[in-house]
């Protein structure tokens, strides 16, 4: 006989089931809707038909994804083992997650921030984002009704005071290119480029433009307040001459490892080139193995930076095997032309 | 790999063969007709573009260019065929392609300052 899920919580006999597949991110999902007892269904979930099949008729109470009555659905979502855990979360989620992708409830689905499995729900009516507790209660409209632990108030406390601090930082490092760009040519229309914050020349994002900042105002002047040594030399044939410089800038802030470093002077590595076409001076930035952790020249090298600057950077592993990159693999092969 | 790289600014055009080309996942969309010039890459800033200028194509010479889908805005992979073609930027030399397959992408640049990896804006 057909029947929709409130039917079956409502009206069903016990034993009645239903069974469905999860929506998108989980049709590899399978649930079956048994009704237990009056006005009580249970979720079991399973990677095929014949495992849910057998969990049911054990009673693997362990298996059970959220019980669902006429009043709403409710999760016991089962806790992280301790020496598993590699991120902020405390509870597994991913059934959760397969479960909303049915669409049920409105609006809710899971989400990932900053090392946090977050769940995006209503509270009275309103979309809210909580961080997924032992139980929660939900009504039939996606409302979270159960009460939120005081651990995960201070979790999500925490989550959103790092987003907002990293939000800010973007804006305000975002505002200071803009700010630069725009007084450069400012200052340039103007004529008094000796009065432009030199700098600032390292904020500018355009490429052109930097390299127009650094011709016009003279590469020597917008070194000079820097401690610079030089890394490696190479003349490639028809492109000229290529310097791998290291600069000591002044207070750099940067997010690593999840965290904002403290503001302090770093050494940052950047390619000195000239433009065959114009003439002109670049400088180009390139990150060595600890600015970045999957995205690296392989060697300090000109060579090096110019196999990762044109994309020829050696292979490098995933999970475990990120970091042991096969440095032999790599080569910078030359452009015929390059103008 | 070995392969033919050519270079203009911040364009790398790589040839490679016909099959490496439809080997490339991100090269669905492709496009052939084009109005006043077939654009590689255009500068976000300084509206500069690296193109080809139909007018001055030679006899016989079609440029086709490929996207990843109709709503990709870079350009990934060029086919020239016929004749040769020319790559004009304002700011750069002009370059020569022979017919053939070429995968195109913008050189990359690490802004240390934001910490960030980015294609290199101009």
């Amino acid at each position: 006989m057909y029947m929709n899920l409130m039917q079956l919580i409502k009206e069903a006999k016990p034993g009645t089931f239903l069974k469905s597949r999860g929506g998108q991110r989980y049709t590899y999902d399978k649930f079956s809707f048994v009704k237990e007892k009056k006005n009580t269904v249970k979720v079991y979930t399973g990677h095929t038909w014949n495992v849910i099949e057998d969990l049911v008729k054990e009673h693997l109470t362990e298996s059970v994804i959220c019980t669902l009555t006429p009043e709403g659905v409710t999760f016991k979502l089962p806790k992280v083992d301790k020496g598993k855990r590699y991120n902020n979360n405390h509870h597994v989620t991913w059934n959760m997650g397969s479960f909303f992708s049915l669409g049920l409830l409105y609006g809710c689905y899971t989400r990932h921030s900053m090392g946090l499995t977050l769940v995006q729900c209503n509270i009275k009516k309103k979309n809210a984002t909580v961080v997924p507790h032992g139980v929660m209660k939900f009504d039939w409209e996606g409302n979270l009704i159960s009460e939120i632990p005081k651990r995960a108030i201070k979790q999500y406390n925490t989550w959103y005071k790092g987003v907002k601090a990293t939000r800010n930082a973007q804006s305000r490092a975002r505002y200071a290119q803009q700010k630069a760009e725009r007084e450069f040519k400012k200052y340039d229309k103007a004529g008094e480029l000796d009065k432009y914050p030199i700098a600032n020349v390292f904020l500018i994002q355009n490429a052109q433009l930097r390299s127009y900042a650094m011709n016009a105002i003279g590469l020597e002047k917008v070194l000079a307040p820097y401690p610079v040594k030089v890394v490696n030399t190479e003349t490639i044939e028809g492109q000229g001459k290529y310097e791998l410089v290291d600069i000591q800038l002044p207070s750099i802030s940067i997010y690593q490892f999840g965290r904002r470093t403290k503001s302090q002077p770093k050494w940052c590595l950047y390619l000195k080139m000239t433009n065959q076409s114009t003439g002109e001076y670049h400088l180009e930035g390139v990150p060595r193995k600890s600015d970045s952790w999957n995205s690296y020249i392989p060697e300090e090298t000109v060579r090096g930076a110019l196999a990762w600057r044109d994309g020829e950077e050696p292979e490098r592993g995933h999970g475990f095997d990120s970091g042991k990159e096969k440095v032999s693999q790599w080569k910078y092969i030359e452009p015929v032309i390059l103008t | 790999m070995q392969y033919k790289k050519y270079q203009q600014g911040d364009v790398i055009l790589r040839q490679v063969s016909e099959e490496e080309f439809n080997n490339e996942s991100r090269i669905g969309y492709k496009t052939t007709k084009h109005d006043k010039r077939a654009v590689l890459a255009e500068g976000e800033e300084t509206g500069h573009y690296h193109a080809v200028y139909m007018d001055d194509m030679l006899e016989g010479a079609g440029i086709t260019l490929c996207a990843s889908s109709e709503y990709d805005k870079q350009n990934r992979g060029v086919i020239v065929t016929g004749a040769p073609v020319e790559i004009r930027h304002e700011e750069h030399n002009t370059i020569t392609l022979e017919p053939g397959f070429y995968l195109q992408r913008i050189v990359n640049e690490h802004d240390h300052i934001s910490g960030i990896t980015r294609r290199v804006a101009d």
